[in-house]
């Protein structure tokens, strides 16, 4: 009785270990697309539309594509894509700010 | 005889594949360091980009992760984004570059220079002979 209660236990830790896996991807994924997406805001209030438009359009194609490659449940191109995106913005902030 | 010096021969670059690539990977992350490095040895830049040039930095992780994991996408995303941050860093320097040329300088009074006092004992001087008062 004691052996297939710790049976059950360990296949559902096995069960459960890699959706668990999978939903910290996700968020880490969800997380860098909320950090990106802010970056790429503040990029455009700072005028990186007018000083960088092609850095801030790089930024917001990646941006795209990191929004597109989480809904196909693509966590971790959706990642590197936001991060992408994050770095872009970063550039273009720092291009707007340049040009003043 | 050929067969199996052939078989042996696939076998052997079947195993030694992996490890050239991840040689090579190796050495690609590396020559990103190199950048990084390179930039910051560039004037004000480490001064000016450290933010940036230390995100780079973090990154490089990541980008020897998808190397490992071959995914070419990932990578070269990881790899364009750590070149943005390094031209941040570079625009970040330029930028504190003309901001420190283009303010005034400030006024600085000359250096007062310092009275220099010999001092030394006194002694009467020699009265001088055939000219006196009196001679006069």
């Amino acid at each position: 009785m004691k052996k297939s209660k710790m049976t059950m236990l360990l296949t559902t830790a096995l069960l459960a270990a890699p959706s668990t896996a999978l939903a910290s991807d996700k968020a880490r994924a969800r997380d860098a697309i909320a950090e990106a997406d802010a970056r790429i805001e503040t990029a455009w209030a700072a005028g990186a539309g007018e000083r960088a438009p092609g850095v801030q359009g790089k930024a917001a194609a990646a941006l795209d594509r990191a929004r597109h490659q989480l809904r196909k449940s693509h966590e971790h191109h959706a990642y590197y894509a936001a991060r992408e995106a994050d770095a872009y913005a970063q550039l273009a902030l720092a291009m707007a700010q340049s040009g003043r | 005889m050929n067969r199996t010096s052939l078989i042996c021969g696939i076998a052997m670059l079947s195993l030694a594949a992996p490890a050239l690539a991840e040689k090579s990977d190796r050495a690609f992350v590396e020559q990103m360091r190199d950048q990084i490095m390179a930039a910051r040895s560039e004037p004000g830049v480490a001064r000016a980009g450290a933010a940036e040039l230390a995100e780079a930095e973090r990154r490089l992780p990541e980008l020897a992760k998808a190397m490992d994991d071959n995914e070419a996408q990932d990578a070269r995303a990881t790899r364009d984004g750590i070149n943005a941050l390094i031209e941040a860093a570079r625009v970040r320097a330029r930028l504190a570059q003309t901001e420190t040329t283009a303010r005034p300088a400030a006024y600085t009074p000359p250096p007062v220079p310092t009275k220099r006092v010999k001092r030394v004992a006194y002694r009467p001087a020699k009265p001088k002979t055939g000219c006196t008062l009196a001679s006069r």
